[in-house]
């Protein structure tokens, strides 16, 4: 019963906290662009990061330590340096992204231009990361994201044909513009397969003192979390297709997703699109701060918990701390926040290669993993992602240039 | 002379000129993205009045909507592109005229 609770909590969890700036905005643009054809991007993404998440809550469940003090000590500093530097930055800007996505649903609310709410935003961010437990941040914030099953209930509301839907799962090439396709189906995979999501399932791991025992949970965890949460990830491609295809509109800035539920679900679907935004992105902003804390405390061997007090882990509450002023300054200065978000998850897909590669050796290395190291099925899938993200890598400069406008 | 840690000069020229030709075929003001452009914005206008006339938006959200559409067509005004024939230049203007009235729709909608 214990273990199915656990369960059931992992599962829900992960569906709260699924959406985020990143997956609204690119799964919306790709729907209102090229209707249900980039689905197959959506599901590639939340099944890569089912497998990566599984592999990495398993290396902390065999281990009882995380992903990056793991690669820290087996491939030294050094070669450590590569995905601490490249997740550090390209979390710095999806920490941007998050942070305007709150204070662009605010401003939809209130009138108040963005700009002004960064602050407040970010001040918040920081006080529950101060005062919290991780408990607080990874289930309250992700339990109150379950919110984002609106898009679920919008897509019901508007009929799709579930045999288009299910069609588009199988990737084909687009008949008009193939760069912005491309470096559409970028973004949606670089805003489901995020690093700073596995580096932080991991840190979580060993937070909740995971051991093999948990090893069961931990697959059905990232199995059917991904699963709920990538079908809810296509629900919002599904409304964009419906709602704005039809009507020829592209989204170019956020106050054009305003509209987005309204067809289907009138004023409660404007009410409910804003409290996903802003609450979706709120819980992002505290993972990805936390996130990138830990990363930054297990690689050059800080004490870190967000369970301590902040006076017994000084460096790591100092990381995330200005992590989230810094973050904030974009949106101070009234950067595009569409485009930063985009911008922020084409970088990430292209950052890919610095994680995966390692985690790959790691997970086959028998003195780290022992009884536990991938099976044919994981190395497989993990194969595939490392080649993927290799290409992510080249292809994402080129497109971003080509397709970004 | 080579760099140490640099790609060989022939490379680095490789690089900045394939650099320079995405740069160029993404820049310039195309006719047919721009109309695009007018023609998603007639159509997030046009959409947005209609929620707020039936109440499902609020007329603060209507404001910021016809605020960025007034941008986007400013923009537009601005910056009109630089390689058009004489019909895809009238149409653009034509789509133009055409947003500029939804705004001002939207606009009388969301008047206090």
């Amino acid at each position: 019963m214990k273990k199915f609770a656990e369960i059931a909590l992992g599962v829900i969890t992960s569906i709260g906290g699924f959406l985020e700036v990143g997956s609204l905005a690119t799964s919306a643009q790709g729907g209102a662009e090229f209707g249900y054809q980039l689905g197959w991007a959506v599901i590639l993404g939340s099944a890569a990061l089912a497998f990566l998440m599984e592999a990495g809550g398993r290396l902390s469940a065999v281990t009882g330590r995380t992903l990056a003090d793991q690669m820290r000590e087996r491939f030294g500093i050094r070669v450590f340096l590569l995905p601490l530097v490249a997740t550090l930055l390209v979390s710095l800007l999806v920490l941007a992204a998050e942070i305007g996505g709150v204070a662009i649903a605010l401003q939809m609310a209130t009138g108040v231009r963005a700009a002004l709410w960064a602050l407040p935003v970010a001040f918040l961010a920081w006080l529950l990361l101060w005062r919290g437990t991780f408990g607080i941040v990874e289930k309250g914030a992700a339990s109150l994201g379950l919110v984002s099953i609106v898009f679920a209930i919008g897509a019901a509301a508007l009929h799709p044909r579930w045999t288009s839907v299910a069609a588009g799962i199988v990737p084909t090439a687009p008949a008009h513009d193939g760069a912005r396709y491309w470096y559409l189906a970028i973004s949606i995979l670089g805003a489901s397969i995020s690093p700073y999501l596995f580096f932080f399932y991991s840190s979580g791991a060993v937070e909740d003192k995971w051991t093999r025992e948990h090893l069961g949970v931990n697959r059905l965890t990232a199995a059917f979390g991904n699963l709920f949460g990538g079908g809810l990830n296509l629900m919002v491609l599904v409304v964009g297709a419906l709602v704005f295809l039809p009507r020829g509109i592209h989204v170019e800035r956020y106050e054009q997703m305003g509209m987005i539920l309204t067809p289907a679900l009138h004023h409660p679907g404007f009410v409910f699109f804003l409290a996903t935004l802003a609450i979706t992105c709120f819980g992002t902003t505290l993972e990805i701060a936390l996130s990138v804390a830990y990363l930054l405390a297990q690689g050059l061997g800080w004490e870190w918990s967000e369970n301590l007090r902040p006076s017994k882990d000084s460096r790591f509450t100092a990381t995330y701390t200005l992590l989230i002023l810094l973050a904030s300054i974009p949106i101070l200065a009234g950067v595009d926040l569409l485009g930063l978000t985009n911008f922020s998850m084409v970088l990430t897909a292209a950052s890919l290669p610095a994680s995966v590669l390692p985690m790959l050796v790691l997970m086959n290395d028998r003195d780290v993993m022992r009884q536990q190291t991938n099976g044919w099925t994981t190395n497989a899938a993990l194969i595939v992602i490392a080649a993927m993200s290799i290409v992510l890598f080249l292809a994402a400069v080129p497109l971003q240039i080509l397709g970004g406008g | 002379m080579p760099i140490p840690g640099l790609p060989e000069p022939s490379i680095r020229l490789a690089l900045l000129a394939l650099a320079a030709g995405l740069a160029a075929c993404a820049g310039g003001n195309d006719p047919q993205k721009q109309l695009k452009t007018l023609q998603s914005w007639q159509a997030s206008v046009s959409l947005t009045t209609d929620a707020v006339h039936r109440g499902w938006a609020p007329r603060r959200y209507g404001a910021q909507l016809r605020d960025r559409a007034s941008a986007a067509l400013n923009e537009s005004r601005k910056a009109p592109p630089k390689a058009a024939s004489p019909s895809a230049l009238d149409e653009l203007r034509r789509a133009e005229r055409e947003l500029a009235e939804r705004i001002d729709t939207l606009g009388r909608a969301v008047a206090p």
